[in-house]
């Protein structure tokens, strides 16, 4: 489907198809569900931040006017639905509990940094640490930087696209998008160094 | 206005997202070829870069959907609820109801106006008028019971 088409089907839906939310739902609810889940690092947290973004779409659609690509307005409700969640006082708390359950299915790779797995090839260990490494770099960068870099580094948009999303200037986007690169490579400095990169 | 990375770091990361146009792009090009720094620079930015496109991808968990159009279903249901209490205010049934409120207020008022007794007030009225009265009447009782007194004292002897 083009973005044209992701368009013309939410007008579809606005109008009453609601066949036509099923197919965009279907599209990008992966994506929508990693793009929250590389923002925050939790499983569950990120799933249900995905769905308030699908209900935000769903209960918006009378009032959808066509201002930009479908997947801009979409990312745009996605990217202040996590930053809303994680300005809110009981995050913390929800995350600590979630910390503390052992059922929550956490990022394989924490698994591992806590309890190496020896049997593990090397090279699999190492890819595993590394992307633990990221997440906490991550967890470190400001949010505004940090949504920023994720809609430019994993969902591709430009710096005019992510100023409509984050309601910057596209000078202000390549200030951030540039300081959150600069408090990753701060952070993992070291740990590159440590692995001879 | 000069291109100088050297002063202008986020250049870089500009560059590395294809955002700058094609004759500043060619001026940072020229300029990382004798900038070993900004070279340096940008395959950290580059590196950074790469590692957030690398981070874990998970898969929505089995009951991702189910969960979402649940809420879906629960949104729909309170919609319906307000629907029917909205409809509740509108149209003919508050009109109608309105003027009932209002005939029965107006018969209260005339019933509690034809029944009001004008004696009390004026009995109240007359009460005071009397005890006005006997104040006075007081009053001059005490000029009377001093008046031989007072008759004395102007009779010369």
């Amino acid at each position: 489907m083009t973005t044209e088409a992701d368009t013309q089907l939410m007008l579809d839906f606005r109008d009453g198809d609601q066949r036509a939310f099923q197919l965009l739902f279907d599209k990008y609810k992966k994506r929508v569900i990693n793009y929250c889940y590389r923002f925050c690092g939790h499983q569950a947290v990120a799933e249900d931040l995905a769905q308030e973004t699908f209900l935000r779409v769903y209960t918006s659609a009378p009032r959808y006017e066509p201002r930009a690509r479908f997947s801009t307005w979409l990312f745009k409700i996605a990217a202040n639905v996590c930053l809303n969640e994680i300005r809110k006082p009981v995050y913390r708390v929800r995350l600590e509990s979630i910390d503390q359950d052992p059922d929550e299915v956490r990022d394989p790779s924490l698994e591992l940094v806590m309890e190496p797995d020896k049997s593990m090839p090397d090279a699999l260990l190492e890819a595993r640490q590394d992307q633990t490494a990221v997440r906490r770099a991550m967890d470190d960068i400001p949010e505004e930087q940090r949504t920023a870099l994720l809609l430019r580094a994993t969902e591709g948009f430009s710096y005019q696209e992510i100023g409509i999303q984050i309601n910057r200037s596209e000078n202000h986007v390549k200030t951030l998008i540039h300081r959150g690169r600069q408090h990753l490579i701060k952070i993992l400095g070291d740990y590159w160094g440590k692995d001879g990169d | 206005m000069a291109i100088d990375p050297c002063k202008n770091e986020s250049l870089l990361s500009a560059l590395l997202d294809g955002e700058l146009s094609g004759e500043e792009s060619s001026a940072i090009r020229q300029h990382l070829e004798s900038c070993p720094l900004c070279r340096q620079r940008l395959e950290a930015t580059q590196k950074a870069d790469a590692a957030v496109r690398g981070m874990t991808r998970i898969e929505p968990s089995a009951d991702f959907d189910r969960v979402f159009w649940r809420k879906i279903a629960d949104l729909e249901n309170r919609e319906k609820r307000r629907f029917r209490i909205g409809s509740l205010l509108t149209g003919w049934r508050p009109l109608f109801a309105t003027g009932m409120a209002a005939a029965i207020a107006t018969a209260i008022l005339i019933y509690t106006g034809q029944n009001k007794n004008p004696t009390q007030d004026e009995a109240i009225i007359a009460q005071n008028i009397e005890l006005l009265q006997d104040y006075d009447i007081i009053e001059q009782l005490d000029i009377l019971e001093h008046w031989n007194d007072l008759e004395t004292i102007k009779e010369p002897s």
